[in-house]
């Protein structure tokens, strides 16, 4: 159960957007696949990652991204599941010793090493931004922390986006429990202090309000109170869903915490993100989305070279006849030359034949 | 790094990868290491006194704050428990034993003088004589500094 019961094969880069220095580098390693199991390793991954650029706001931003799949193989497939906590009592021999019931308490709590994953990432890829670990078992499991973790079963893939919300973002949780609606007796009034995170807050005036610039006019605030602060609020929401406005109940505390929307991905698991974790994440991406790579387009056609400057966020300006056959025999920036997205690429044509 | 154009991009990204290791409320500063890399951006360098959460301070030597991470507080007093019911798929649980490890990525600042972390998360059970499940539902109060590491060429590591 150390990394003596498995071996790193190396590093693909499965989303590749430019060069890490410069993207926000997402590294996913695998836990509990042996060496012959690679090729469904290499297809659980992708897997997630299409889930990812499926969700809002990363379809959008996944100019921004790089991910990186770290081969891992272990020794046993699967992970440890502890009697303790209602498992079969197996042990499985992994690298990086995953293990449901990682608190002891609760079975879906699905740990790894957090000191071996994130040193082998280091090591893999030293530009890493946020590290995942997909385990090898069909069991419904995950935790968060300093790496996200999560299991094949196909709800798993929202813990690791909901935890990514946390440790890639800084977002709060926006649920109004502990340990579940029914079961507190002592989180009725969130205590004084607003919290640092973006998407819950303790104040009421919409002047003020940390998420006011998202508020539509129409919109009451707040938009919900809780009437009984000794429960979870139990009422529907009063406007569409996607309103923004001021919802009672966040930050594990039944009453004086509000959150933006009705619901959130960081409330409820199987929800997209609410429009202001939306903003937050676009806000952390931005410098990551700001710089492209000029692509090399010389002796193409001009159609199919504007094309190409396009699709990376560029802008082609041309100078020289623009006939059907006109072809690019000069560019500047040159090909692989970094620059701000949005920027103008000259690109020389002529009619001559082409060589 | 790649030929840059016109004056569009700065000098390539330069940040410091910081690890951590923690046991209970005593972290230790276990590794620096310098990343060509875009670090991530500050959060706001004013008025967020008496806020509670946790963050991470770049600060210079006259104590200002260069560069300000907020962060989920990354030593783990409870963890996110998980259930596929829909009406209530997530719920928190204290954690008996508080170890773990965690990194941050900053911008190398010249004036960069230390780091402090500050957290409004209650003290550790061991500390206060009480359970972890107490520690861990205590209410939180505004973030103070309990951690500080000098980030001076000549420190390698351990408290400022």
């Amino acid at each position: 159960m150390t990394t003596t019961d498995g071996t790193v094969l190396g590093t693909t880069i499965i989303v590749n957007n430019g060069p890490p220095a410069l993207r926000w580098d997402l590294v996913i390693m695998g836990d509990g696949y042996r060496r012959d199991q690679m090729a469904q390793y290499e297809a659980d991954v992708r897997r997630f990652a299409d889930a990812m650029f499926r969700a809002p706001p990363f379809d959008e931003l996944r100019p921004a991204i790089n991910v990186h799949r770290v081969n891992v193989a272990s020794i046993d497939s699967g992970a440890d599941d502890p009697a303790a906590c209602g498992g079969l009592g197996t042990t499985a021999r992994t690298y990086f010793d995953a293990t449901f019931c990682g608190d002891g308490q609760n079975q879906r709590l699905l740990t790894v090493n957090d000191a071996t994953a994130l040193s082998t990432a280091g090591a893999q890829v030293p530009q890493w931004n946020s590290v995942l670990v997909v385990v090898n078992s069909t069991v419904y499991g995950g935790s968060g922390g300093a790496v996200g973790t999560f299991s094949l079963d196909p709800a798993a893939a929202e813990i690791a986006l909901h935890e990514l919300g946390h440790t890639a973002f800084a977002l709060a949780d926006e649920y109004e429990s502990y340990r579940g609606c029914g079961v507190d007796t002592d989180r009725d009034n969130h205590p004084p202090g607003e919290p640092a995170e973006t998407n819950v807050t303790l104040n009421t005036d919409p002047a003020t309000l940390k998420w006011r610039h998202l508020v539509a006019a129409s919109t009451p605030v707040p938009t919900t109170r809780n009437a009984d602060c000794t429960q979870c609020d139990p009422q529907t929401s009063p406007v569409p869903v996607g309103a923004v406005g001021l919802f009672e109940g966040a930050h594990y505390y039944h009453c004086e915490a509000f959150r933006p929307e009705f619901n959130c991905k960081m409330r409820a698991l199987g929800r997209p993100f609410c429009a202001v974790c939306r903003e937050r994440i676009c806000t952390v991406l931005a410098p990551y989305y700001q710089y492209v790579i000029v692509p090399h387009v010389q002796e193409m056609r001009h159609l199919q070279a504007a094309e190409a400057i396009r699709s990376v966020g560029l802008v082609p300006r041309f100078t020289g006849p623009r006939g059907p056959w006109s072809w690019v025999y000069g560019q500047s920036p040159g090909a692989g030359t970094i620059v701000t997205r949005g920027s103008t690429v000259t690109l020389r044509l002529t009619d001559r034949p082409m060589p | 790094m790649r030929e840059r154009g016109q004056d569009n991009m700065p000098a390539p990204p330069r940040a410091e990868r910081l690890t951590f290791t923690y046991e209970g409320d005593e972290v230790r500063l276990v590794s620096r290491q310098p990343v060509e890399m875009i670090a991530p951006l500050t959060d706001r360098l004013t008025g967020y006194e008496g806020e509670q959460g946790f963050w991470i301070e770049v600060r210079n030597d006259q104590e200002e704050t260069l560069h300000r991470l907020v962060m989920q507080d990354p030593l783990r007093r409870d963890v996110e428990v998980f259930s596929p019911d829909p009406a209530q798929s997530l719920v928190r649980a204290p954690v008996e034993k508080s170890t773990g490890s965690f990194s941050v990525a900053i911008p190398d600042l010249k004036e960069a003088d230390h780091v402090a972390l500050l957290s409004s998360g209650a003290p550790s059970a061991a500390a206060r004589g009480v359970s972890p499940e107490a520690a861990a539902r205590a209410p939180a109060g505004p973030a103070t500094e309990f951690a500080r590491f000098s980030l001076r060429p000549d420190h390698e590591g351990g408290g400022a």
